[in-house]
C-alpha cells in the first residue's frame, strides 16, 4: 500500500514539474499558474463545486470502465455511449416531460440514459461475442459514429428552430436536475454518481455477477471451465459499462447544458479522460471516486490557469495524460529501483 | 446516376483512394511489424497526431523534407518510449498504449494551441506535390491512378512487398515471427527477443509518425483531431489483413477508397442526405469489414504477453 502512495505521489509530482517546465517554456510563470489552479479549483466554494461538476461525468464513465476493465473488456467507447445516453434521455426530456408525473418522469429519464448507453455498448459486445470483433476497435470507431448521429440530430430533426446554434429546445425547468450546493453549479447528477460508488462496490465484490465478471477477467479458460457463461457475462458487463456512460451523458444534459447540443463534450475530452480516471483508481469504485475528484480538480484548475495566467486550456489534457504515463512508469520502475538499492547496500559482515 | 460513373470519376476516385489510404497503410505496416513481434502498440493514434503536428511545424520552417524527417523522428521517440515500457518494464501493453496515446493527444493539443493556435485563417503551407513517373504515368487509366502520386505514396506502396519479403523470406523476418509466436523458444535458440521487439516497435512508431506527417503535409494544413481515428483504423487493418502486409494493403485501400467515395458522394447526393452520414461511412465500413473478417483471425500467439527471461 505504501508503494502505491510512493509511485502515485512520485508520478503526480513529476507531472507537475514537467508541466510546469512546459508552461515556463511557453513564457508563463508556472508558480503563478499553479496558484490559480489551486485557488480556483479547491480553495474556493465555487471552484471546488465546479471541480465536482467536472468530476460527475468522469466518475460515472470511469465506474463503467472499471467494471469493463475488470472483465478485460477494453471499452474505449465511453464517448459514443455517453452521447447515445444523452440523446435517449433528451428525447424523453423533451417529449415526455409534460405527459408524465414527476415521480415517473425522472426514473424514465435515468432509465433512458442508461439504456441508450447500454445499447450502444451492447452492440459492440454482441459483435465481440458472436463475431469475435476486437472491442477496442469497435467501441472506438463507434464513438465517431455516435457523435455524428448526435451532430445530425441536433442540426436537423431535433433542432430548435429559434436557435442560432445546433441544439435542441431547452428542457423545461421542471426537468432540470436541481442544484445541490448554493453558490456552485453542482447538481443532483453528482449525487447519482456518488450513489453508484457503493452500489458498484457491492456489485463487484458481493454478488454472483461481480464474481463472474472478475473470473472472466482474470482467467477466461478457468471461468469457462468453472461453468460460467462467458458470453452472457460479457454482454451484461458491456451493458452496465455503457449504461453508466449513458448516465453520464444524461447528467451532463439535465444538470449542466439543459439541452442536447452537437459537440457538447468538447472533442472527446470526457470519455477518454475517464479511461485515465478508471486506471488511476485501479478499477476499484472507491479509488475511481477519488481519482475522478482529483482529475476534476485538475481540469477546473486548467481552466483557471487559462483565465488567470494565460496558459492554454489544453494543458489539463496534457497534464492528465502525463500523470497516467508517469504513474505507470513509477509503478514499473520502483520495484527495480528497490532491488537495485538493496543490492548496492553493504552486506553485513 | 450512370452519367456520373465516367472514366474520370473512377480514375480520380481510385487515385484519391490510394492517396487517402497512405497514412493508414504506413501506420498499419509499422504496427504489423510490432504485433508480429508480439507487442500491441495502442498509442498509434497519439503517434500519428504527434507526427502530424511535428511534421507540419517542421515543414513550416524548413520545408517538406524536414517535415517528413521530423514526423518520423517524433514517431520514433514515441516508439522508443512504448518499447521501453512494454518490453523492458513489462508494463501492461494495453494501458501503456492508451496512456501514451492520451499523452500524445494532450501534448499536441497543448503545443498546438500555444504555438500556432486556432485562428480564423489557419496557417497553411504548400501541399506535397505529386511526382509523375515518366513513361508509366502516361499509361491510360493505370497511369493517373498509380504513377502520378506523391513520393510518400510510392514509398508506402513499395514498402508492402519489402515488408512482405522481409517477414517471409529473410532470416531476420522469420525471427520476428518466431519472437511473436513463442519468445521462449526463440530465446533458447539464441534470438535476442528484446532487441527484435524494440526494433519492431520503434520502426512501427517511425512509420506511424510518417503516416501522420503525410496527413498534414499532403493537406497543407494542420487541424486539431485531423487524425480522426486513423491510428485505430490502422490497427483494424492489421487485424483484417490477418497480420499479412499484402492483405493489410487491401484493407488500407478499402478505407482510402471509402473515404474518397464518401467525399464524392457528398457532392453527388448532397442535398438528399445529411453530411454526417457520409462522415460516418469510413468508420461504419471499417467496423463492418472487421466484424466479417474477425471470425478466423490469427494473431501471433505471444501478442501482448511481455517476455521475461527465466519464466
Amino acid at each position: 500500500m505504501a508503494n502505491l502512495f510512493v509511485s502515485y505521489g512520485l508520478g503526480i509530482l513529476i507531472a507537475f514539474v514537467t508541466t510546469g517546465i512546459i508552461i515556463a517554456i511557453l513564457g508563463r510563470n508556472p508558480m503563478v499558474a499553479y496558484a490559480f489552479l489551486f485557488e480556483e479549483s479547491v480553495a474556493s466554494v465555487n471552484g471546488f463545486g465546479e471541480s465536482l461538476v467536472k468530476a460527475t461525468p468522469l466518475l460515472l464513465c470511469a465506474l463503467g470502465l472499471a467494471i469493463a476493465y475488470k472483465a478485460k473488456w477494453w471499452n474505449i467507447g465511453s464517448e459514443g455511449q455517453l452521447h447515445m445516453g444523452a440523446m435517449a434521455s433528451t428525447w424523453v426530456g423533451l417529449n415526455l416531460a409534460t405527459l408524465l408525473p414527476p415521480y415517473v418522469f425522472f426514473p424514465f429519464v435515468i432509465l433512458a440514459g442508461f439504456v441508450g448507453g447500454a445499447a450502444w455498448s451492447g452492440l459492440a459486445g454482441l459483435m465481440k461475442v458472436k463475431l469475435n470483433a476486437n472491442e477496442i476497435i469497435t467501441t472506438l470507431l463507434m464513438n465517431f459514429v455516435g457523435v455524428f448521429i448526435v451532430n445530425y440530430a441536433t442540426r436537423i430533426p431535433w433542432r430548435d428552430p429559434t436557435a442560432q446554434e445546433n441544439w435542441t429546445r431547452t428542457l423545461l425547468e421542471s426537468a432540470w436536475l436541481p442544484r445541490i450546493w448554493p453558490g456552485t453549479r453542482l447538481h443532483a447528477g453528482f449525487v447519482l454518481a456518488v450513489l453508484m460508488v457503493p452500489l458498484l462496490y457491492v456489485l463487484m465484490s458481493k454478488t454472483v455477477l461481480g464474481y463472474r465478471v472478475r473470473a472472466v477477467g482474470s482467467n477466461l479458460a478457468s471461468a469457462r471451465y468453472g461453468g460460467i457463461n462467458v458470453s452472457r457475462t460479457i454482454l451484461i458487463t458491456t451493458a452496465i459499462s455503457g449504461g453508466l456512460a449513458g448516465l453520464a451523458g444524461m447528467a451532463e444534459i439535465f444538470g449542466v447544458q439543459y439541452r442536447l447540443l452537437g459537440g457538447f463534450t468538447l472533442n472527446f475530452g470526457t470519455a477518454y479522460t475517464a479511461i485515465i480516471v478508471a486506471w488511476l483508481g485501479k478499477n476499484n469504485p472507491v479509488g475511481v471516486f477519488l481519482a475522478a475528484i482529483f482529475i476534476g480538480v485538475i481540469i477546473t484548475g486548467g481552466e483557471a490557469m487559462q483565465r488567470g495566467a494565460g496558459v492554454p486550456l489544453a494543458v489539463s489534457s496534457y497534464f492528465t495524460g502525463s500523470i497516467l504515463v508517469l504513474v505507470l512508469l513509477s509503478e514499473a520502475l520502483l520495484p527495480r529501483v528497490g532491488k537495485f538499492w538493496q543490492r548496492s547496500l553493504p552486506t553485513s559482515s | 446516376m450512370a452519367e456520373i460513373i465516367t472514366d474520370i470519376f473512377v480514375i480520380t476516385l481510385f487515385a484519391a483512394g490510394i492517396r487517402l489510404a497512405t497514412p493508414v497503410l504506413l501506420t498499419a505496416l509499422g504496427e504489423l511489424l510490432a504485433e508480429r513481434s508480439g507487442v500491441l502498440n495502442l498509442s498509434l493514434e497519439g503517434i500519428m497526431t504527434a507526427g502530424t503536428f511535428a511534421g507540419f511545424v517542421a515543414a513550416l520552417y524548413a520545408g517538406h523534407s524536414a517535415g517528413i524527417a521530423v514526423g518520423m523522428l517524433s514517431g520514433l521517440l514515441f516508439g522508443v518510449l512504448m518499447a521501453y515500457m512494454s518490453v523492458t518494464l513489462r508494463a501492461d501493453q494495453v494501458v501503456t498504449g492508451m496512456g501514451l496515446w492520451l499523452l500524445g493527444l494532450g501534448l499536441i493539443g497543448f503545443l498546438f494551441r500555444s504555438t500556432l493556435g486556432v485562428q480564423i485563417v489557419p496557417v497553411t503551407l504548400t501541399e506535397l506535390q505529386p511526382v509523375k513517373i515518366p513513361f508509366l504515368g502516361d499509361i491510360p487509366i493505370l497511369g493517373p491512378i498509380l504513377f502520378r502520386q506523391n513520393m510518400v505514396v510510392y514509398f508506402a506502396i513499395l514498402l508492402v512487398p519489402v515488408i512482405g519479403i522481409f517477414l517471409f523470406k529473410t532470416a531476420d523476418g522469420l525471427k520476428v515471427t518466431a519472437v511473436g509466436e513463442n519468445p521462449l523458444a526463440a530465446d533458447s535458440l539464441g534470438v535476442n527477443v528484446f532487441r527484435i521487439r524494440y526494433a519492431c516497435v520503434i520502426v512501427g512508431g517511425a512509420l506511424a509518425g510518417l503516416g501522420g506527417a503525410f496527413l498534414s503535409l499532403e493537406a497543407g494544413v494542420f487541424r486539431e483531431y485531423m487524425v480522426a481515428g486513423r491510428g485505430w483504423i490502422a490497427i483494424a487493418v492489421v487485424i483484417f489483413g490477418n497480420w499479412n502486409p499484402y492483405r493489410a494493403l487491401l484493407g488500407a485501400l478499402l478505407f482510402g477508397i471509402t473515404e474518397a467515395l464518401q467525399l464524392r458522394l457528398q457532392v453527388i447526393l448532397g442535398y438528399g442526405f445529411p453530411v454526417e452520414f457520409f462522415y460516418m461511412l469510413p468508420y461504419v465500413v471499417t467496423i463492418g469489414i472487421l466484424v466479417l473478417i474477425s471470425r478466423r483471425a490469427g494473431p501471433p500467439a505471444a501478442l501482448m504477453v511481455p517476455y521475461k527471461r527465466g519464466e
